[in-house]
């Protein structure tokens, strides 16, 4: 196959040959079923399907936070012990501590790694720079807006300089100004870092807008349907919404949900 | 309406009610003293039941120097026997909480002692320990302990677990998640059950004192009592529960302190008043 961004020979995430059912043998309960993808250095990588196809219990089992059934997840080539700090991870609900700061939570990642002190406090101050909210350091997320609290989520995993960022519909919960102004946040944020993301989202435009390669996920049980590249020049200015080509890469995802299931959660 | 007007009413109504809260708080304890010295200056009691307010003051001149040094002595086994509960349940629900090996060890034992009646533990304690402070100490941090143990074992499995995955993912060890997420987020729920453990304390400690003590607030209760003084016994009620008053305002004090983070205060208008917070 030829991938884009194949800057490594060897892929970043290796998903291979994966099964995942939430029962005591295979057939019971089977959620994904022969799960074969790799993700490349640096690639911005989305996952679409219908809810319940089993998307975010696939970031999960990358993430570490569930064991796969059968097939293995390899990182660099390594399968990795449980979760670690090398693939964190950005939620749909609302994960940011709320007993400590804004300056304290996105400080969390690098004090945990044992990073000294100067060093913490400096890489906390760029990344709050970087989503527009280091002069809401001292604040307390409560006091933020669902948007900004997001922000903090984003910062709080970016600050990690993660090999893997993995999302889980990080968007979902916002409204639609809010979604959109943080869509394109995170597009220059992810521009600047180039980390590899493998993001999880039902909306078809957001994937397409955000990522370079979208594959498209079955349900009952999750398999892969359809992998689909998006060669859209990077950065991406908000405007390539609305070109042809971008309508056409969207009408045919939307065609393939449709002949799938119905498709009627996909948008 | 000009906007001087709207001002001055709003001044009004603000001083009105300024006035009428405390009144409405006060009406209740006022009229329950109104009612005692009326029933007791008629007679309509006995003095033995009811006791006349200047029998109450002739009993607080008597007792004033006997004061001191029984306030000190509750005070000090109280308040031990309340920490070292506080401390040793909290410490208990944590580590059981924590390691598997721990809670399978001493989970039974934990399951076993809790719906143990402690009042009934004091003759035994009494015959284990002498009469003296150990046992009442011994006493108040057994209940305190295994009410806060229980409390915190709980609010542990309620943590919402969003926040443990994202502690996870950011690198977080099992010892830093329980100190940087567990118990910053448990400490609000467990301000209630230790806000019950350190009143339930002076409850014990009155019990602990009646069975064997020679000195304490609880020692001059009995001793009131043998000698039918009513008036004594309720004004060493009334210090015991201005003890228990002053250690809860604390409690209280301190609450706000740790819980600046929650919603808890942040509602306002009708949440609040749905909830009774105003």
């Amino acid at each position: 196959m030829d991938q884009p961004n194949k800057s490594a020979n060897q892929p970043k995430i290796q998903i291979d040959h994966l099964y995942f059912s939430f029962g005591d043998t295979l057939k019971e309960n089977l959620i994904i079923e022969d799960f074969s993808l790799d993700v490349y250095d640096q690639e911005f990588l989305s996952v679409v399907g219908p809810s319940g196809c089993g998307k975010s219990t696939l970031l999960n089992i990358i993430a570490g936070l569930l064991p796969a059934t059968r097939g293995r997840v390899l990182l660099d080539g390594a399968e990795p012990e449980g979760p670690g700090p090398d693939r964190t991870m950005v939620f749909q609900d609302d994960a940011v501590f709320p007993w400590y700061t804004v300056r304290q939570n996105v400080e969390y990642g690098p004090r945990a790694a044992g990073m000294p002190r100067a060093e913490v406090e400096a890489t906390a101050t760029r990344y709050l720079q970087m989503v527009g909210l280091y002069d809401d350091r001292d604040k307390y997320p409560r006091q933020l807006s669902g948007g900004m609290r997001k922000r903090v989520d984003i910062a709080r995993a970016m600050a990690m300089q993660p090999q893997v960022l993995l999302m889980d519909e990080p968007f979902a919960a916002l409204d639609v100004m809010t979604k959109e102004r943080l869509q394109e946040e995170f597009m220059t944020l992810w521009n600047a870092a180039r980390t590899t993301v493998v993001f999880v989202t039902h909306d078809l435009e957001e994937a397409l807008y955000l990522s370079e390669r979208v594959v498209v996920m079955s349900r009952n049980p999750g398999r892969v349907e359809r992998v689909m590249d998006v060669p859209l020049e990077q950065p991406r200015h908000v405007d390539v919404k609305t070109s042809a080509v971008f309508q056409e890469m969207r009408r045919e995802l939307a065609e393939v949900l449709h002949t799938m299931h119905g498709g009627l959660e996909a948008r | 309406m000009t906007q001087a007007t709207e001002a001055k009413t709003n001044l009004l109504t603000i001083n009105g009610d300024r006035w009428r809260k405390p009144l409405r708080k006060l009406a209740v304890p006022a009229l329950i003293i109104i009612l005692w010295i009326v029933v007791s200056e008629l007679g309509l009691a006995k003095a033995r039941v009811i006791p006349s307010m200047a029998d109450m003051w002739s009993a607080l001149q008597g007792l004033l120097e006997l004061l001191p040094a029984a306030i000190l002595t509750t005070l000090s086994i109280t308040l031990s026997g309340f920490f070292i509960g506080l401390v040793l349940g909290t410490a208990m629900g944590l580590v059981m909480a924590y390691s598997r090996l721990v809670r399978e060890f001493l989970g039974s034992v934990f399951d076993f002692l809790r719906p143990v009646p402690v009042f009934a533990l004091i003759p035994l304690f009494i015959l284990w320990f002498g009469i003296g402070r150990a046992p009442q100490i011994a006493l108040i941090a057994m209940g305190t302990s295994v009410v806060l143990g229980v409390t915190t074992l709980e609010a542990i499995r309620n943590v919402p677990s969003i926040y443990i995955r994202a502690a996870l993912t950011l690198g977080a060890s099992r010892r830093r998640i329980y100190l940087t997420v567990i118990i910053p987020y448990i400490i609000p729920h467990l301000i209630g059950a230790i806000r019950v453990a350190a009143a339930a304390s002076w409850g014990l400690d009155v019990a602990a004192e009646f069975m064997g003590s020679q000195q304490g607030l609880g020692y001059l209760i009995v001793l009131q009592q043998t000698y039918l003084r009513t008036a004594g016994i309720i004004v060493l009620v009334i210090v015991y529960s201005i003890l228990a008053v002053i250690t809860d305002t604390i409690i209280a004090l301190l609450e706000a302190r740790v819980t600046r983070w929650t919603e808890r205060r942040s509602g306002v208008g009708v949440v609040a008043s749905i909830v009774g917070r105003t």
